[in-house]
């Protein structure tokens, strides 16, 4: 189970030379997300949704509050809770002077596979995701969808219980999304846990269990789709988010 | 710390840098110009140092003894009529100056552009032909006048013997050498450090390092040691190009048989460590500096300022400022310094020393900044 408990993240930006700003780009979040379940995080630009999901998967550390997932907690096992953890977002890049193969080999690594697990998991990866005929290829001289494949590839590689998705989607084709959203349903039938950011509310709306939707740092409501879209008195969901955030959907 | 993961970040980042031509070109020009540096400069000064024959303008008959004085001056006289005659030759650039003997007042009056080098050569030779021709008029009176002449010229004799010390040539060679060598560290270390932080960060590919279950610190530190080892291999390249060009050189060209300098094991070994903490320090600077940048372009133009002080020892040998103990705690620029001393006998245990142990206490110092750094958000995410 992951915990996140009045999560708090303050920044500081500097005005001019004497003046500083401070905001919180996440002001006492808290939440639970269970096994085989899909959260889908939504907000506006600016929310605080990637900040979130940075702090959820330990790229960011907040400034009061804790993650625990499985009942550890980051300041006492980071770590161990990084290995449970397998992170992509629309930032995220595969460097490009390596071939798949290299990436995979080297990910395994970092996250302690053993030799010959490690070879085994990445020839089923390989075969899973249709690497094969480019997996020697250098990254750089990959298609889109070929990237995103190998992108979702080395998120398996250390077989990660939970996922941090942040805008994994965005400015991607129709076939290329369509790879991450097959793939976020089966790690659900897998019983994986999958924290999901996205700006496109009918993807949302199809996928996710619970939604937890942010404006300006804290949580305006939460719930099943269903349930949101009863609270704010709307037929789908992105008619409900405009309502929440306080936009116009015409 | 996982020395697992330091070796893994050590390993990447060797290798994307040994796939990138322009980090490789880099880590082997700098030491290639070594020798050719080397080559050049001592052929020039050879060439140079040759006594050239200048073209002189005469309006008198030479007897004998002056023609042969004036040979040994390095002057080959052209005889004119008039001085209207020498003037124009002299300005056709025929000759690079004149004499103008007046029988009437027994005067020669020589006439060049001391402002020039070559006019400056003309004058010296012409003043030590007159000179020694004025010697021999004498030698011929007091000869005739039945006086010994060699007690009246040989009361004493003298010789010029060479003694070991600061030699010119050297310095110029030794300071662009190892300036060139340290050059190498500074720019194979700022364009590793920059592909291994900047570069990341304007990839976006430092979010995926970030997300692996590493510590920033083992990921900074595997990321400085990868610097290092190619600092290491660009100054030792260069080294040992600067030794061998040297040995080469000494052999082939005699300007080398007046000099006196240090190759052998133990200047060799004090070399090699210098060279080993330059890198050490150099790479931590980089680092520390690339760091700050989010994209190549930034991190390359806040780093250029280590080339510059690179150059600050070659530019004080050339031109001869004398340094005080002081000057080998000034990082960067002892490192030149102690190699141009080393090679060049000027062997001082304690500048040694000094160098050493306030290397030992700037690398540590830039080894606890970087980490520190790498826990930041705002070096980490430019946010």
């Amino acid at each position: 189970m992951l915990e996140v408990k009045n999560i708090k993240k303050k920044f500081t930006k500097r005005k001019n030379k004497k003046e500083t700003i401070s905001f919180y780009a996440n002001n006492n979040i808290s939440f639970n997300a269970k096994e085989g379940e899909i959260i889908g995080v939504l907000g506006p630009n600016g929310a605080g949704k990637t900040t979130l999901l940075r702090i959820i998967a330990g790229i960011m550390e907040p400034t009061s509050g804790s993650v625990s997932i499985d009942n550890q907690n980051y300041k006492e096992n980071a770590i161990d809770i990084k290995k449970k953890i397998a992170y992509l977002s629309g930032n995220t890049k595969l460097y490009k002077d390596i071939s798949p193969y290299e990436l995979l080999s080297m990910c395994g690594q970092y996250y302690e596979v053993p030799n010959k697990e490690l070879k085994s998991r990445i020839k089923k990866i390989i075969q899973k995701f249709d690497i094969d005929s480019f997996q020697h290829q250098k990254i750089e001289n990959l298609s889109t969808g070929q990237y995103q494949r190998v992108s979702i590839a080395r998120c398996l590689i250390h077989n990660p219980k939970y996922y941090v998705l942040d805008e994994a989607t965005s400015g991607l084709d129709v076939v290329s999304s369509q790879v991450i959203l097959d793939f976020i349903k089966d790690e659900r039938k897998e019983g994986k846990c999958i924290l999901y950011s996205t700006h496109y509310m009918e993807e949302a709306e199809n996928i996710c269990d619970k939604i937890i939707m942010i404006n300006k740092g804290k949580i305006i409501a939460t719930g099943t789709p269903k349930e949101i879209k009863k609270q704010t008195k709307t037929t789908n969901l992105r008619d409900s988010f405009f309502k929440l955030v306080g936009g116009n959907n015409e | 710390m996982n020395k697992n993961s330091i070796i893994i970040t050590i390993k990447k980042e060797l290798r994307s840098i040994l796939r990138d031509r322009k980090t490789l070109i880099t880590l082997l020009v700098f030491p290639i110009l070594i020798p050719m540096m080397i080559f050049l400069y001592s052929y020039m000064y050879e060439n140079q140092s040759q006594e050239e024959t200048y073209n002189i303008a005469i309006n008198y008959e030479l007897n004998t003894t002056e023609t042969s004085i004036l040979k040994e001056c390095n002057l080959k006289p052209k005889y004119y009529k008039t001085l209207k005659e020498m003037k124009k030759a002299y300005k056709q650039e025929k000759v690079s100056g004149y004499i103008d003997y007046n029988e009437d007042k027994n005067t020669y009056t020589i006439y060049t552009n001391e402002d020039s080098e070559e006019g400056m050569y003309v004058s010296n030779y012409v003043s030590a032909y007159l000179e020694s021709y004025n010697n021999h008029l004498a030698k011929l009176y007091l000869t005739g006048e039945d006086i010994d002449v060699d007690k009246a010229y040989n009361n004493f004799e003298y010789k010029i013997k060479d003694l070991e010390g600061e030699n010119f040539i050297l310095e110029i060679i030794f300071s662009i050498s190892f300036t060139y060598i340290i050059m190498s560290i500074v720019l194979t270390s700022t364009n590793m450090a920059t592909s291994a932080t900047a570069v990341e960060k304007e990839n976006g590919t430092l979010e995926t390092l970030l997300t692996f279950p590493v510590r920033s610190s083992e990921l900074i530190i595997g990321k400085y040691l990868a610097t290092v080892i190619t600092g290491i291999i660009a100054s030792l390249i260069g080294l040992i190009l600067t030794i061998g060009s040297i040995l080469i050189a000494s052999e082939i060209f005699e300007m080398f048989k007046t000099i006196t300098f240090s190759i052998n094991i133990t200047t060799i070994i004090i070399g090699i460590i210098t060279c080993i903490s330059a890198s050490l320090f150099i790479s931590g600077l980089s680092i520390a500096i690339t760091s700050f940048a989010k994209t190549y372009k930034e991190a390359q133009s806040s780093s250029q300022v280590l080339s510059i002080i690179t150059i600050i020892p070659m530019m004080i040998s050339l031109i001869g400022i004398k340094i005080s103990t002081i000057y080998y705690l000034i990082p960067i620029a002892n490192y030149v310094q102690l190699l141009m001393d080393i090679f060049s006998k000027n062997f001082n245990y304690l500048n040694i020393l000094i160098v050493l142990i306030s290397s030992i206490i700037y690398v540590v110092i830039v080894i606890y900044y970087i980490i520190r750094q790498y826990k930041s958000e705002k070096v980490l995410f430019g946010e």
